[in-house]
């Protein structure tokens, strides 16, 4: 009776939909990191959401109000931080997922379109990250959106939405929060659905090294490994929530600087420490850089050996953002112009 | 399981030396403790150096009958902050993001002491931390569970 009643729920909801065969390695660790980022996008949602509920958007009180979160709401301290941490791992399985693709070549035809919603989400995720860190409105925010400003005036007429004087008398940090909540997500949602309709219409991409005859599985199968997965990441997110406090500063005061940057953008921090310019123009190579990756790397071959040349690229750019990292997050910076 | 010695790795490189390695601050050569300029008013003690790992000792500006947070004491005005002029104050030079940004000698004229803020350890104490452990430890058992069972996999 039981399973009678389970068929029906599954041909009334269409679950049958969900039996549609993939290879069998969308089971494993590497062809499921996408899956992973979206578990923690996920969390960063529905903590977001509930953040969202004690968080005050304005300069005088928005420091205040995530301080009065984090000591005397009932859990505060911990919600702040699975939405920190989510945030952390979600970067983490993010930056492998991207290895992973371009380590087995799948940003090759006929996926090339989705290598570019994927860029797309990048910069929507670097977006909420950065505009993330602005709003508990600590000195490390503030100099955060003051490097921002310092960016957007360098883009001209391109920056001006970006800056102050774009709504003259709005304190930049509301209209941040509104990028934060609405803005970035809006446009984050549509493209994770055509990145997950790119999947499954051109298919999870094959292993480089895979005979035609792969044995298959099916879909319903793959989504227990995620769930799983996601459970995994749950759990690593609640022991760092558990355990760790985010930072969380007084508030800033203006014309300092004596922070540094989250270890996601401390790469930049380094390099504007070489030339400032760097600010700029880095982030934006970067962007050009990954939308050539498939006109550039256009053959055929997808293993690793087979294409040195994009491999000894790709790690070079692994010991590149590495020695970036460590060196913005150890050596004193002196930002000579 | 074997795949999922992942989530040990990532939990150990984001939990070792937290405050070290991780650390949303840092600091520079120069100490951040900067003479304040003459001109600016008197800031109390506690609105630059409060220990924020007490919990009550904050102000939090919740309760109405409080105008502003005091930030006007702390804050530079300038265009970070919008032009609510009523509760900035016309004593302490703008902010020039672009002078600050642009790093012409991380002019210090006008720097009070800061603190960058860091990770620390969660105290138990902490409103709701029986709960949170708990909602962990469900959370590793959901974890185990799908690991060992492996349903529908």
């Amino acid at each position: 009776m039981p399973n009678g009643l389970l068929q029906t729920v599954k041909d009334r909801l269409g679950f049958g939909a969900l039996e549609y065969e993939v290879p069998e390695h969308s089971n494993s660790f590497k062809y499921s990191l996408g899956g992973m980022t979206l578990c923690a996008f996920s969390l960063l949602v529905v903590s977001g959401i509930l953040l969202a509920q004690f968080y005050v958007p304005d300069p005088d009180r928005a420091n205040s109000s995530v301080h009065y979160l984090v000591d005397q709401v009932w859990l505060g301290w911990f919600l702040r931080g699975i939405h920190f941490w989510s945030g952390d791992v979600l970067s983490i399985t993010l930056l492998l997922h991207m290895i992973r693709v371009a380590f087995t070549g799948s940003y090759k035809a006929p996926r090339e379109i989705n290598w570019y919603v994927g860029v797309g989400l990048l910069v929507m995720m670097i977006g909420l990250l950065f505009t993330g860190t602005v709003l508990k409105w600590d000195q490390e925010a503030y100099e955060a959106l003051a490097h921002f400003t310092w960016v957007a005036d360098g883009m001209g007429i391109l920056g001006l939405p970006l800056t102050e004087r774009f709504a003259q008398g709005v304190p930049l940090l509301n209209r941040i929060y509104m990028w934060h909540i609405s803005l970035l997500p809006l446009l984050t949602v549509p493209l994770i659905g055509l990145h997950l309709f790119f999947i499954k219409h051109h298919k999870l991409s094959p292993l480089p090294d895979q005979s035609t005859d792969a044995k298959p599985i099916r879909f319903t199968n793959h989504l227990a490994y995620l769930t799983r997965a996601g459970a995994g990441i749950f759990l690593l997110i609640c022991l760092l929530a558990l355990t760790i406090a985010p930072p969380l500063g007084e508030p800033p005061v203006a014309g300092m600087e004596v922070t540094k940057p989250p270890w996601q953008f401390v790469w930049l921090y380094a390099l504007e420490n070489l030339w400032v310019p760097f600010l700029v123009v880095a982030p934006l190579l970067g962007i050009l850089f990954l939308l050539a990756v498939p006109i550039i790397d256009r053959g055929p071959e997808t293993h690793w050996k087979k294409r040195p040349v994009a491999t000894w690229v790709l790690i070079a750019c692994i010991v590149l953002s590495v020695a970036l990292i460590l060196w913005g997050k150890f050596t004193t910076m002196t930002h000579s112009m | 399981m074997r795949n999922f010695s992942f989530l040990i790795l990532i939990a150990l490189m984001l939990t070792v030396g937290p405050a070290s390695l991780w650390a949303h601050g840092g600091s520079h050569d120069a100490p951040a403790t900067i003479k304040e300029e003459t001109t600016l008013p008197e800031l109390p003690e506690e609105t630059v150096e409060r220990d924020t790992t007490r919990p009550g000792v904050v102000d939090y500006g919740m309760d109405d009958s409080i105008e502003s947070l005091g930030m006007e004491e702390v804050v530079g005005d300038g265009p970070l902050w919008g032009e609510n002029q009523e509760v900035l104050p016309l004593n302490e030079p703008p902010l020039d993001a672009d002078k600050m940004a642009g790093h012409e000698g991380h002019d210090m004229s006008n720097m009070k002491h800061v603190e960058p803020a860091e990770h620390q350890w969660v105290a138990t104490s902490q409103k709701g931390y029986g709960w949170a452990a708990a909602l962990t430890v469900l959370s590793g058992l959901v974890f185990g569970f799908l690991t060992f069972k492996r349903p529908c996999e």
